[in-house]
């Protein structure tokens, strides 16, 4: 599997902005990831102590195997690190003091309309595990472990009620690292970089138990792996991000940073990914993101836009038009904290005839409040 | 008519409300603060976590990181949130060093909190909005408490304080103090991050349990649900755990006090049984004072029932007022009383800190039941009396009492004191929680107290009969004939002061008894030298125990000679909870003294179970004083013991089983010993090895025999302490009710007065006469109540002592108490008699 | 101080002196202006209609009422000018009382009863014995001496009565309607024994009654109408 990854491992094609040195440390201690760097797996899969902020995310669109049924699923562990100086160490016990993680599991009943989604907020230590050398979490209700075969992964994710969700994934593409020499950039502030590895399509298959019943699913997923110690400039509020899976074998991703005045941060990115898994990039001046339809919680009066268009100009296709709706309204993820509450749910991608292209995520931070504060 | 008589003698009836007020306040005061002071049943965590649905724990009250972790899987389920507590009694010190008060540690996992539902509705500001998680937490000895604690302790944010933990003096340095506005936080509790109490606690890696709370609030109440939640946390709980309703920790813990809080029911019965005498006196009272005007009425043609409905309407309406006023008396009596309670639960059972007093809606039920009850009772017979008082004409022909036929047949009190017998035949009844009430024990004794009281009007008679020779002046004459005339009024009222004569004689015997017996049981037992435990905790259920670090350094002392280890841990027997100890077995068999009920060896220990040396509470509260087995539950699973001998122990009333330490090591799966007795080489100087020891160990308690025997003996004292003062509320009340009965009597008794009046008795002799009267009635209940008081010493020891808590008793008799008492019981009777004489004397002039 | 032996004259022949007596409860006037005086020996009957202030009057005189003005002397003492301890030895030693309601101590035999006035004065044993047998003697009741009131008859009760006011030897005797609740028959036994008993005694005897025939026995009648007395 190692070998493989390297071999398929491939940098942006494009580099649209100026290089600003990332310094070697955050202010407050926290390595900052590297340029260059070349992730080896699977050590690089698991935790990365030092460094001041992580997560592993799955989502993805999946179909009853035997039936009409769809589903939208999303599994995240974050990690947040403690002390600079003590996070690096190993875990201490069971009630660390080093690592605080965050498990978030939903799930969008496509067809019924419902979502239901659970957090747990853990220290390290008896519930909350995670390797520094291997893909194996156990976080809560949320375990990840490498299959047997080296390549695949299964994640299982406990739901509310009984609810359950297990599935293998394979990679059908190699893994994509994001950014400039390996550092995705989220911002003018120089520590603002992360490392960012993503699986853009797997294959997967497996079982949800939901409503009482047992139901065999497959369908398709993506998998971030984000490494950073200052996830977001200082002066940004948040971010609006999508991930799509297009009809025709490749992916989109597309992300706006927010600034406090509302504006696209400079940043902020579109990055296509073809079939054989290579990503070609543009920054801000070369696209738009637009609101065309929002959706207000009633539970926590925040206003989401959940309907997006955005118009990027492709270096080599010209312009290209994607909007994103979302499947169901209401896939508000309601932390347990004030604050932390976001948007994330399944959606389709069209075309700008209205026509469907595709399966897309949508994410929608910070709107409660000044992430850009919690984030560095 | 009633009524009018109220408003003339308005101070009258205020009294006999207050009466009723007092006997209810006694009442449902102690009920409630009893259980006050042990409502709160070691889930202090539950002000800041909230209420948990379920508990898991182990059979010793203890987990390891092991077994924690094993736990990992069934605390990822979304439907529930696991919440490990630990928590331990230590003591902070004052600015000399010393001992100050005791306080709960308790540490959660205070990142999780945010999990939980309680914090989600309610959040807790541990710290400043802008922190970042690990800042928030603090250093490892920041603690937090809250406003009532700060202020007890006199600290604010920032401020250190030492304290005594599991032998050694730490520090803890108050993060922030907690506003709790609710008053929710005991103004003992410390929280604090759950690696840093398990670290101030000595005991790395453990917690006591660990708490459920459903994710789904709103199905807590949902039976079904609930049964559900239970089965799947059943079925995934790792083998050496035990899964149970909160409501059973409470049961659990209720039953380690039932027995202590019943005694206090009963006791407090008796302060509304003589309020109710009382209260019969006054009533009795005022029939007398209305008898002409009940006679006039009958004479007019009204029907006796109608007469009868009103005297029973006015007691009533006494019960009802008096009722309301007790409530609220009893509240106050609370208040006063529940800290000495809440000590006394601490200092026998386990670390309890009062829960706010509440006034439930069951309280007030309960007194206005007991209140109108006992009023209604009280009031039946004289207003029997007045439906029985015939027409004015009969009336005016002389003095008239009512007959009361059945005072003067001793046939009841006879098959009273038969019955009593009689029920000391069945055994006990079975508790929850495996103690046991002595139903026929209590059933006798108020039985014997009743047959007693209905057969004092006998010797009465009997007692002025043999004084009779002796009394040749006018005076004495007077007073003796009457009493040997043993009216009915007189008998009533030598009947009320048995009771509460018997009752004190009883408690004189028992408490004396009590004294006595750990007295000898400290001279035989406790022949070290030294003796060694924590510092500052007192009771069986705040152990921590000793850090084994700091024990091994004190056993390296050179001047032990041998030193007795003892460990110990609650255990699980299939009902209710009981003591397993971990001791040298050899040394306890044949070097260090007991008091043997069954000599080690006279026992055969059943084959395939472990050889155990057990109290005589154990043994009879298990059913093994003949040999056999015991099944514990330990975190090593299932342990069969089997008694090889049997000790007299009046440490705990659960009862102790003692095997060999190793066993009690691998079955605990913990290494920490609770106390050491040191016996010293030839030579050395005990006091000097003392102060010695001291001040190298300064979070140890050391003492020497005496010492220890000091504050054993201080401890009974404090249990007892609400039974003097029930006892001495009783005796208050009969007193009272003795003054009124005479008073009753002089007011029936109008015609023999002027009488006596005429023939130029004087106001001295009068009053004199009255006072021969009062002592004679004191004298009379004496030798009665002390006979029946004798009785119920014998019961008490014998029998409810026996069966509640399984401890064999010497039977000691006050000698000296009792002719104390007899003496200030005859003085007040005659103190009495001349007070209600003077007192009728200026009314009637 | 009173002198011990009520037979014994300071009073020079009178055993009783009223003069303007008067005395109201409250509004109501009960006594107005008696006068009344009664020579050693002396049996005077007081007759009149109830509610005339008969019973008033003796209660004056044995001192358990105070008056509101005039003057009670008893063998040459004034009422008024004795304190309680006084009055009640007055009563003690000098006045015997016989009630209509017998008044007999109920806890007490007939012996007792009739021996209590004398223990009262102090009597020495023997003494007292002695005269008590001689009394009880005196009024036919030796073999129910040692009965309680309740088992004795009404006349019978009243006998014992009359020896009880007699034991101690009184200046003065009070009789208030003493066959006021006996039958004729016994009625009249008792009247017989009370003129018998003072006479022998020496005692002035005061009867208060409504019955003419009761007045047998006395030296004079004074009626008494309102508070008033008529000769």
């Amino acid at each position: 599997m190692r070998i493989t990854t390297l071999c398929f491992l491939l940098l942006p094609l494009v580099l649209q902005s100026e290089w600003i040195e990332p310094p070697t440390r955050t202010a407050k201690g926290y390595l900052v990831p590297a340029p260059d760097y070349v992730p080896v797996f699977p050590a690089d899969h698991g935790s990365h102590r030092a460094y001041g902020i992580e997560w592993w995310y799955w989502v993805g669109h999946l179909k009853e195997k035997e039936g009409e049924r769809e589903f939208g699923f999303q599994s995240t562990v974050f990690r947040l690190a403690g002390d600079p100086v003590e996070a690096a160490k190993p875990a201490d016990g069971n009630f660390g003091t080093r690592q605080l993680y965050l498990a978030h599991s939903a799930l969008s009943d496509l067809g019924e309309k419902t979502y239901l989604h659970h957090e747990r907020v853990l220290r390290e230590g008896w519930q909350a595990k995670v390797s520094s050398g291997d893909l194996a979490i156990k976080v809560a209700g949320i375990e990840v472990q490498m299959l047997e075969d080296g390549e695949g992964h299964q994640v299982f994710s406990r739901l509310p009620e009984e609810g359950m969700l297990k599935l293998e994934m394979h990679p059908i593409k190699p893994l994509v690292t994001f950014g400039d020499r390996g550092l995705s950039r989220k911002g003018g502030s120089p520590a603002a970089v992360s490392w960012y590895w993503t699986y853009p399509r797997l294959e997967a298959k497996g079982t949800l138990r939901y409503g009482g019943e047992e139901i065999a699913v497959q369908g398709t997923a993506w998998m971030d792996h984000e490494i950073s110690s200052s996830q977001l400039g200082e002066n940004l509020a948040g971010w609006d991000w999508t991930c799509v899976h297009l009809d025709d074998g490749t992916e989109l991703k597309a992300y706006r940073l927010r600034q406090k005045d509302g504006k696209a941060d400079p940043w902020s990115a579109v990055y296509w990914i073809d079939k054989a898994g290579r990503a070609t990039s543009i920054y801000a001046k070369d696209f738009t993101w637009k609101e065309e339809g929002s959706w207000t919680s009633p539970d926590t009066g925040l206003s989401y836009p959940t309907s997006v268009r955005i118009e990027a100009t492709h270096p080599t296709r010209g312009k290209l038009v994607y909007r994103i709706r979302p499947l169901i309204d209401n896939q508000e993820f309601r932390g347990n904290g004030r604050g932390n509450d976001y948007w994330e749910g399944a959606c389709e991608a069209i075309d700008g005839n209205g026509k469907k292209i595709g399966n897309a995520y949508l994410e929608l931070a910070g709107y409660g409040g000044s992430l850009g504060a919690r984030l560095n | 008519m009633t009524f009018r008589h109220w408003k003339a003698k308005l101070g009258h009836y205020l009294l006999l409300v207050g009466i009723v007020a007092v006997g209810v306040g006694a009442f449902n005061g102690i009920r409630q603060a009893s259980r006050s002071a042990s409502a709160n049943f070691g889930l202090f965590n539950q002000a800041v976590s909230g209420r948990s649905d379920f508990l898991i724990e182990s059979p010793t009250q203890r987990f390891g990181p092991e077994q924690l972790s094993s736990l990992g899987r069934l605390a990822s389920d979304p439907d529930w949130h696991l919440v490990p507590v630990i928590e331990g009694s230590v003591t902070s010190l004052d600015a000399s060093g010393q001992p100050a008060s005791q306080l709960r540690l308790i540490g959660l996992d205070l990142l999780a909190l945010a999990n939980l539902p309680s914090i989600l509705e309610d959040p807790i500001e541990f710290a400043e909005e802008e922190s970042t998680w690990h800042e928030w937490l603090g250093s490892a000895q920041d603690v937090w408490i809250g406003r009532g604690a700060a202020d007890k302790l006199g600290v604010e944010e920032g401020d250190s304080v030492s304290i005594l933990a599991s032998g050694r003096i730490m520090e803890v340095s108050v993060r922030k103090v907690l506003e709790d506005d609710d008053s929710n936080l005991g103004d003992d509790l410390v929280l604090g991050d759950l690696p840093t109490i398990q670290a101030l606690l000595s005991r790395p890696g453990e917690v006591n349990r660990v708490e459920v709370v459903l994710a789904r609030t709103d199905m807590r109440e949902d039976r079904g649900y609930l049964e559900q939640i239970r089965d799947r946390l059943s079925g995934d709980l790792p083998t050496g755990m035990r899964l149970s309703p909160t409501e059973n920790r409470a049961a659990d813990r209720a039953a380690m006090t039932a027995a202590f809080r019943l005694n206090l029911t009963i006791l407090s019965l008796i302060a509304i049984l003589v309020g109710a005498y009382l209260i019969l006196q006054a009533l009795d009272a005022a029939v007398v004072r209305k008898r002409t005007e009940i006679a006039t009425l009958r004479s007019l043609g009204v029907n006796g029932r109608i007469i009868f409905f009103i005297c029973i309407l006015e007691a009533g309406v006494i019960g009802v007022l008096g009722s309301l006023s007790g409530i609220g008396v009893g509240y106050l009596l609370a208040l006063g009383s529940v800290g000495m309670l809440a000590d006394t639960v601490n200092a026998l059972y386990f670390a309890t800190s009062m829960e706010a007093l509440s006034l439930t809606w069951t309280d007030c039920l309960v007194g206005l039941g007991i209140g109108i009850f006992f009023s209604l009772l009280a009031g039946w017979l004289p207003a029997r009396d007045a439906m029985s008082t015939p027409p004015a004409q009969v009336l005016s022909k002389g003095d008239w009492s009512p007959g009361f036929d059945w005072l003067r047949n001793p046939k009841t009190g006879i098959l009273l004191l038969l019955f009593g017998a009689l029920a000391l035949l069945p055994p006990p009844f079975m508790m929850e929680g495996g103690s046991k009430m002595p139903v026929g024990g209590f059933l006798a004794a108020g039985a014997w107290i009743l047959g007693a009281a209905l057969l004092s009007g006998q010797m009465l008679v009997l007692l002025a009969g043999w004084l009779r020779p002796f009394c040749q002046g006018p005076v004495s004459r007077l007073a003796c004939s009457r009493l040997r005339d043993g009216s009915s009024r007189h008998r009533l009222a030598v009947a009320g002061l048995v009771v509460a004569v018997g009752m004190v004689t009883g408690m004189f015997q028992m408490v004396d008894s009590f004294r006595g017996t750990i007295r000898e049981w400290f001279d035989v037992r406790f022949q070290a030298e030294l003796y060694i435990s924590e510092r500052g905790v007192t009771g069986a259920g705040n152990i921590n125990g000793i850090d084994p670090l700091l024990m091994d350094e004190l056993l390296e002392d050179p001047a032990i000679e041998y030193a007795d280890v003892m460990y110990l841990c609650h255990a699980r027997p299939k009902v209710g909870i009981t003591l397993l100890a971990g001791v040298d077995m050899d040394a306890w068999s044949s070097r260090i003294r007991q008091i043997w009920l069954k000599q080690p060896g006279s026992l055969t220990p059943v084959e395939g179970s472990e050889p155990a040396l057990v109290s005589e509470t154990f043994a009879r509260r298990f059913e093994v004083l003949e040999g056999g087995t015991v099944e514990l539950d330990t975190p090593n699973g299932k342990k069969l013991i089997s008694p090889v001998g049997i000790f007299t122990d009046y440490g705990n009333e659960f009862g102790t089983a003692a095997v060999s330490i190793d066993s009690w090591k691998k079955w605990t799966g913990s290494d920490r010993p609770i106390n050491v007795s040191l016996y010293l080489k030839e030579g050395v100087n005990t006091n000097e090895t003392r102060d010695r020891l001291r001040l190298a160990f300064p979070g140890l308690e050391v003492r020497n025999a005496k010492e220890l025997r000091e504050v054993a003996l201080g401890i009974f004292e404090q249990t007892f302490q609400a039974t003097t003062a029930l006892n001495a509320i009783g005796l208050c009340v009969a007193f009272a009710g003795l003054l009124l009965g005479l008073l009753s009597i002089f007011d029936e008794s109008v015609r023999t007065w002027t009488t006596l009046r005429h023939l130029g008795f004087s106001n001295r002799q009068f009053i004199l006469s009255a006072g021969l009267e009062g002592a004679g009635i004191a004298l009379a209940a004496l030798v009665c109540g002390a006979l029946a008081g004798l009785a119920m010493g014998w019961l008490l020891i014998f029998v409810i002592n026996v069966q509640s808590f399984g401890w064999t008793l010497l039977w000691q008799i006050p000698l000296f108490d009792f002719l104390r008492f007899g003496a200030l019981l005859l003085l007040v009777g005659f103190v009495s008699g001349c007070a209600s004489a003077f007192y009728w004397n200026l009314k009637n002039r | 101080m009173f002198p011990i032996a009520s037979n014994e004259d300071p009073g020079n022949g009178i055993a009783l002196n009223l003069s303007s007596i008067t005395k109201s409860f409250g509004e109501v006037p009960v006594l107005r202006g008696v006068d009344l005086e009664l020579k050693s020996g002396e049996r005077v009957a007081l007759m009149g209609p109830s509610g005339s202030g008969k019973s008033t009057l003796l209660n004056c005189i044995c001192g358990i009422e105070p008056v509101d003005s005039g003057e009670v002397r008893m063998a040459g003492r004034l009422l008024g000018d004795l304190k309680v301890g006084d009055l009640e030895r007055l009563r003690r030693e000098s006045i015997g009382y016989v009630f209509q309601s017998f008044h007999l101590l109920p806890t007490l035999t007939a012996f007792e009863n009739v021996e209590f006035p004398a223990q009262l004065i102090g009597m020495a044993k023997e003494e007292r014995i002695e005269k008590v047998k001689r009394l009880i003697e005196s009024v036919g009741l030796t073999d129910r001496s040692t009965h309680l009131p309740d088992a004795l008859s009404g006349g019978e009760r009243q006998r014992v009565a009359l020896a009880r006011a007699l034991i101690h030897r009184p200046a003065l005797l009070l009789a208030d309607e003493p066959t006021g609740s006996l039958d004729t028959e016994n009625g009249n036994q008792v009247l017989k024994l009370l003129k018998t008993l003072s006479i022998e005694h020496g005692v002035a005897l005061l009867l208060v009654t409504h019955d003419h025939a009761s007045t047998d026995i006395c030296d004079r009648v004074i009626s008494m109408r309102d508070g008033s007395l008529i000769s």
